[in-house]
């Protein structure tokens, strides 16, 4: 139980690849689900340095998010094992749309490079959790 | 098994919920599609440099910081010029945690060089 615990510890964040891969970023909303419709990111290979067209004018750093909401209600105390929850996730947190939210703040960007995928995630007292996908990136016009 | 029924209990809940029961409030990195040395102006002269974002959480029940790439690589280019940018870059993740967990600290490291664009 001890090396379970470390464990958790350790590894509660998700683990980090930049291979492109596809790798699942569903919202997990447990318990007994009443309702679900939500978007998470996949995979996404993303412009590097040599990508950028000869004509490219750099554009500084860009950030962009979408994000996926979850709300999980329990339906008798949280320190009881048996206890079950109500459970409903939505959102659009995938890499579209933090994609259409980059190119909304930052008008007339023609492309990003050097991406890096981040996963902000708020969670209170397990009632409300929200996932957000974050791009942050360098722009060229 | 009574007796373990409050650590299942608390693992489970952690687990859910994203390391702390009460308040949960964690950037963790995803992915970085970072340059190669031929894809920059690259020179072996280039620096190397490193990064560093964290994320801890106590007793299980709070969470808290940012360990995302964007954390590191703007630690790693502190005091560099704008048009800095890294290429040939590790990301390491490092733990830590005391007390079966009850600080426990992840750290997202990163190595790279920089190279002008």
């Amino acid at each position: 139980m001890t090396t379970l615990l470390v464990l958790l510890a350790l590894a509660c964040p998700s683990i980090a690849q930049d291979d492109g891969a596809a790798r699942r970023g569903l919202i997990r909303p447990g318990g007994i689900l009443l309702f679900f419709d939500s978007v998470g990111p996949m995979s996404y290979v993303a412009m590097t340095p040599k990508d950028l067209p000869a004509d490219a004018v750099p554009a500084g750093e860009v950030f962009g998010k979408g994000c996926q909401h979850g709300v999980s209600i329990p339906l008798g105390s949280p320190l009881n094992r048996s206890t079950q929850s109500l459970s409903a996730a939505a959102g659009r947190g995938g890499y579209e749309k933090a994609l259409k939210q980059l190119r909304e703040r930052h008008p007339g960007l023609r492309g990003i490079y050097d991406v890096k995928i981040d996963e902000h995630t708020i969670s209170i007292l397990g009632f409300y959790r929200r996932v957000c996908a974050e791009i942050t990136a360098r722009g060229f016009k | 098994m009574r007796r373990l029924s409050l650590p299942l209990c608390l693992f489970s809940a952690a687990l859910l919920s994203g390391c702390g029961m009460l308040y949960t409030n964690i950037h963790m990195p995803r992915a970085y599609r970072t340059a190669a040395p031929s894809e920059v102006k690259s020179s072996g002269s280039d620096k190397t440099v490193e990064g560093k974002a964290c994320a801890r959480s106590v007793l299980f029940m709070v969470a808290w910081g940012d360990a995302s790439y964007a954390a590191a690589a703007r630690d790693a280019l502190k005091g560099e010029p704008p048009n800095a940018i890294l290429y040939d870059v590790k990301s390491d993740m490092a733990g830590k945690a005391y007390l079966v967990g009850l600080y426990a600290q992840t750290c997202t490291k990163l190595t790279g060089r920089v190279a002008l664009q």
